[in-house]
Formats: structure tokens, sequence, C-alpha cells
């Protein structure tokens, strides 16, 4: 992150407007920028959402008027993502003609490497949450949702408490290998 | 007021689909709606499993595969994996597809490659891995952005042992499908291309492409109607 503090206090209350919750918006914006970039191919998510979170902090800092928040970070969003595959393609075009007659084995060592990050990340998720998950995601269709709603009954929260619960700790799971992950190479 | 949205429209936001005036709909109500946004999500972990577990139809399965071959779903990937493995139950699993003719187990070979859990499925397949080198059954090449015809041929010089031609291109903004037709003296054929962010992959087993000049053309499909989008002379040189 590259904000000023006067930048992250304009995005700050923008989001949270003094509610105490404003943290808790920040994280949520922020994956649903890297969810975003996912989905429409980007290859690195986390700095396009970084980068949309800046742009996004910068303007309101400055004080454009902004009506409503979440149609804006979208804005950015698609502008952000516009530019990152250009960018990709340029860096694409650097590569001239090569044949690489050497077996291609990037795509077999990045998926080794990520396995072994899910070793440590799995040890530091407690062993019922561990279980949450793989029961929570276990099966389908019909089956699926008599599974999940046993669950919900027997921890008494409600389906969509439970749904969210077993996506966060999902997502704590990748967020921990994506750390690990970068933080080995 | 947000219109409803069923299963079908969020699964194929995620597989790429619709046209952009509907995934402007969708991205606009993930950002204002948070358990809109948790919908999308337990369809992509919906889809993951799927994909992982091998329930997920072919035609689903190729575009996902497509998807995730972006190292940035490497640990979506894993953590679907594993909790397939977990599962004790795993129902529903679909028995072992054939693949259909080399274009299965080419594409296979990418994904047992990435994760390792495909092999199973292709007898084939299973057959190229076991060997030692499996690997160097492969041989690559890579096309730059902007080649045309007119431009000198480049030679590529193929292993004899390999037996499947990787061809990466650059994707051209705005089209998903692909097809790359190969013609020279005696051969001509066309082979489907997958996208893959911003490349585009063909596979052609080797011994389609004896020694010789060959025009290497990537097309794309709309609509029914192909373009010719590029243009790569080569000359093959099997080894």
């Amino acid at each position: 992150m590259k904000l000023s503090k006067p930048q992250l206090d304009a995005l700050l209350a923008a989001l949270g407007s003094g509610s105490g919750e404003d943290g808790e918006r920040y994280v949520k914006l922020r994956d649903k920028l890297v969810d975003f970039f996912l989905w429409n191919r980007s290859n690195r998510p986390q700095e396009d959402a970084d980068e949309a979170m800046d742009r996004l902090a910068k303007r309101l800092a400055e004080g454009e008027p902004v009506v409503n928040l979440a149609s804006y970070a979208q804005k950015i969003a698609r502008l952000v993502l516009l530019e990152s595959n250009a960018r990709s393609r340029r860096e694409a075009a650097v590569t001239q003609f090569s044949v690489t007659l050497a077996p291609d084995r990037s795509q077999e060592e990045g998926g080794e490497k990520t396995l072994d990050r899910l070793e440590p990340c799995l040890k530091e998720l407690p062993a019922e949450s561990r279980a949450l998950i793989v029961e929570y995601y276990s099966g389908t269709g019909a089956a699926s949702i008599e599974t999940r709603r046993k669950m919900a009954l027997r921890l008494g929260v409600s389906a969509n408490t439970l749904r969210n619960r077993a996506l966060r700790l999902r997502r704590e799971l990748e967020e921990c290998i994506s750390r690990h992950v970068g933080n080995h190479q | 007021m947000n219109a409803p949205m069923d299963d079908k429209q969020l699964c194929e936001y995620l597989l790429g689909g619709l046209t952009p005036e509907e995934r402007e709909q969708i991205e606009r109500r993930i950002f204002e709606d948070d358990d809109f946004a948790d919908s999308l999500r337990e369809k992509e972990a919906d889809l993951l499993d799927r994909f992982t577990s091998g329930t997920l139809n072919e035609a689903d399965r190729r575009r996902f595969a497509v998807l995730v071959g972006n190292s940035a779903w490497a640990p979506k990937l894993a953590v679907s994996r594993w909790i397939a493995t977990q599962g004790a139950s795993a129902p529903h699993r679909q028995p072992p597809r054939t693949i259909v003719w080399w274009l299965g187990w080419a594409a296979a070979l990418v994904l047992a490659i990435l994760a390792g859990w495909m092999a199973r499925e292709n007898g084939r397949l299973s057959a190229l891995l076991a060997k030692p080198d499996a690997a160097s059954l492969v041989a690559s090449i890579s096309m730059s952005a902007g080649t045309q015809r007119g431009d000198s041929d480049r030679t590529f010089a193929i292993p004899a042992s390999s037996e499947v031609l990787r061809v990466e291109a650059p994707a051209e903004t705005g089209y998903k499908d692909y097809v790359l037709s190969v013609e020279g003296p005696g051969a001509s054929f066309t082979v489907p291309a997958q996208l893959r962010a911003e490349t585009v992959v063909a596979w052609i087993p080797s011994a389609m492409l004896p020694s010789g000049h060959y025009d290497f053309l990537l097309k794309a499909q709309q609509g029914g109607a192909s373009e010719l989008l590029a243009t790569y002379p080569v000359r093959i040189e099997r080894k």
C-alpha cells in the first residue's frame, strides 16, 4: 500500500461513516475487489485490488464527490482491470519467438509448491475449523443441503451464518497458502 | 430493484460467460450487496469442488480448466483438493470418462502437471506419465505477438521423443474461442485451442508434423464465423 494517512482516513470514513465497523468494511471491500479481478482473469488479483483501493482512497482524499461508494469502486476496478490486462499483453509480447525444448516444469513445480504450503496452513487452523470445512463442503446436491441443514441445527446457527463461517475459513486457508507461496518465491 | 439471478447465471459469470451488460450487472451487485458476493463465492467453491472431484460436466470442466490455469487460482485448487481427499463419502462421483481423441489426454496432461490428480482419469495419460522422462515428451514453442505472413520462417527443432507439441500464441482482446489451423505440404488440419489468461494454447500430436514448412494460423471463432488473427510461418525439424 502506498497510502498516506489522510488518504486512508478518507477511505475509512467513507466506508464506515464513523460506525466503528470501518475496518471490517475495508476488508470486505478489498475481498470483493480481489474476487472481481480473479473472476475477470487477472494474473495478479491481489496487486490489482490494492491498486484499486489506493486509487479510491486518493480520489476520496482529493475531495471527489462520491454518492455511491460501491458503484464508484466498481468503476475504478474496471479501469484497473483494463490497464492490468494491457500490461499483461505487453509483457507477453516481450517474449519473442522462443523455443523451449527443455521440459516445461513451471506449472508442475508451482502446483507442488502450493501443496507444500498447505500443510503449515492446516496446522494453523484449529481442528474444529478443519472439520467444519470438510463437513460443510462434503457431498453434492440434495445430500449437501441436508448435511448443511443438520450442521446448522447442531451448531445452533442460521444457514447463512454457517455459510459465512465456512466461506471465511476457506478463504483464510487460501490466503495463508498465498502468503506462504509469496514468502518462498 | 435488483432482478433475481439464478444459479445458472452465477455459474456462467464465473465461467467467463454472459454478455458484457450482464456481467456488469452482476459486478454491480457484488459491490453493493455483501450477501450476493457471498452467494457467488459459494458458487465458486461449488465449481472448484466439482472440478477437483471430477463431477463437473465435460463442457463446464473445460471452461473452468481455462480459468483455473491462471496461477492465481492455485491456492483455491489446493484447498479444494484437500477437501476432496478429506471428504469420506465423496458421493455421486462419475465414472472415469473417455476423453475424445488426443485433445482429451493432451489437455488432461496440462491439468495433471498442474495438480496431479487427473492421471487416473485416462489410461493413455497414465501410461505416458509413468515413463520417467514424461515431461520431455512435450515440446513447447511460443509465438510472439504481431508475427504475420511474410516474416521469415523460424525453425523449431522438435526432438523425436516428443509426442506432443504445445503451441502458445498471444490471445486477442474480445475473443474467447480459438482454433489453430496448420497448413503445410500434405498437411491441413485444425485443432481446438484454449484461452489461458492472455495466451492461447493448442496441442498437436508431433506425428502430425513431419519436418517441413508450415503456416500456423490462429483463428477466433465467434457466432459460427471464423476470423484469422495471425499467421505464424514456421519450419519444423524433427530430430
